[in-house]
């Protein structure tokens, strides 16, 4: 029997990882696992907020599927998010950013399972980085006066095993105990932990329902 | 809803404010029983943080969905009922209601479970991309916040409130 092996696309090398930055655009789309069972839309015929994981947004996995001029194109598919690595070697491969060749496995030693059950739910780039408003601040039940801005940014952080990995940078511009400056910082950490988050995800969720920017990849 | 002006020479205001009346609690209960179908079917993923936010869910729903719908249809007053109603419940411990009018008016409220501490609501009111309001108020305020905003009659009187109180002054 012919084992079956990972998908020799989805290895990052220098070389392809180098064409992605520059291939990547604002119409390219960008992919989100969406959970198990989970429908885009509530009964109410609206986009359901949970389709996306809001609870780990900041740092969200998404992967893209290149816009179809792009050269790169080719090598992207809607299934790339239903590989999931297993195996002892998950935390090298998944959990690290690629940064050179040295990093590249050895096919034989990758451990992996694959859903083809898995919904995948879709954007594009810039509707999502679109996204930006004013927030208070809000700790302790006290909303301060004065209000902060947020922003967006969808970043590219290929890791040895997926040369398509992007992620969800949030970033705020309230003072915090390291940097008391108005520039923007970047959010972290669950966002059930932080209630001055409260009023920027219920922003990014309202804006993602008015718009309707969501849908499902099929 | 829209009520018409009524021409006829017998028009009878005690009657059309019966009917009126009727249509309101027709409404009223079309939306609290369908706000009630979004929370059963929904709400289950609570239980998936713990039962603890579960109850906490359970209670919120409990002591303001029907606040929520009464004032909701204050709005017909000026927008008509609305087109779309929406409330989900998400695994990030929250009760996301939205209420989709005609004239691109779209508000959102959001409540926030904690157990440690009082619940936080993030209210946002649109019309078209036009931010009209937003902030963390509590329900019953920022919805009279919004209302006044809005131009819309703020009573908790259902017959003061009603749109046949307009509606009779229109057709005088």
């Amino acid at each position: 029997m012919t084992k079956v092996l990972y998908p020799e696309r989805l290895i990052s090398t220098e070389s392809i990882v180098s064409q992605i930055n520059q291939q990547v655009c604002g119409e390219c789309i960008m992919m989100h696992r969406a959970m198990k069972d989970q429908e885009l839309y509530t009964i109410g015929q609206e986009i359901d907020p949970e389709i996306i994981n809001f609870e780990r947004f900041c740092g969200l996995s998404l992967n893209t599927l290149l816009c179809g001029h792009h050269s790169h194109s080719k090598n992207c598919s809607k299934d790339d998010v239903k590989y999931s690595v297993i195996g002892n070697k998950k935390k090298e491969f998944v959990f690290t950013n690629f940064e050179s060749n040295s990093q590249i496995p050895n096919y034989e030693e990758i451990e992996f399972t694959f859903n083809p059950n898995i919904k995948v739910i879709g954007f594009k780039k810039s509707d999502m980085e679109s996204i930006t408003d004013e927030y208070p601040f809000k700790k302790n039940g006290k909303v301060e006066t004065q209000e902060y801005t947020f922003k967006i940014t969808i970043i590219y952080k290929p890791t040895p095993l997926n040369v398509l990995h992007f992620e969800i940078l949030l970033e705020g511009t309230h003072p915090t105990e390291k940097d008391k400056t108005m520039n923007f910082k970047m959010l972290k950490g669950r966002t059930s932990k932080k209630e001055y988050l409260d009023s920027i995800i219920s922003k990014i969720k309202n804006r993602i329902i008015k718009n309707n920017f969501l849908f499902e990849v099929k | 809803m829209i009520y018409q002006c009524n021409s006829n020479n017998n028009y009878n205001p005690v009657s059309s404010i019966e009917l009126v009346q009727s249509y309101e609690d027709k409404n009223k209960e079309h939306l609290l029983n369908f706000t009630k179908a979004c929370w059963d079917l929904y709400s289950p993923r609570l239980n998936n943080i713990s039962e603890e936010i579960f109850n906490a869910g359970k209670q919120e729903y409990i002591n303001n969905n029907k606040l929520i719908v009464e004032r909701i249809l204050g709005f017909s007053q000026k927008f008509g009922t609305p087109i779309k109603v929406s409330l989900s419940v998400t695994s990030d411990a929250s009760l996301h209601y939205t209420f989709r009018f005609r004239n691109g008016l779209i508000l959102f409220l959001e409540t926030f479970l904690y157990l440690n501490e009082e619940n936080h609501t993030y209210m946002e009111v649109f019309e078209y991309d036009e931010i009209i309001f937003s902030g963390h108020e509590k329900i019953e305020n920022g919805l009279a916040i919004i209302q006044e905003k809005l131009g819309i009659r703020n009573s908790n009187s259902s017959l003061y409130n009603s749109s046949l109180f307009s509606y009779s002054l229109d057709c005088d």
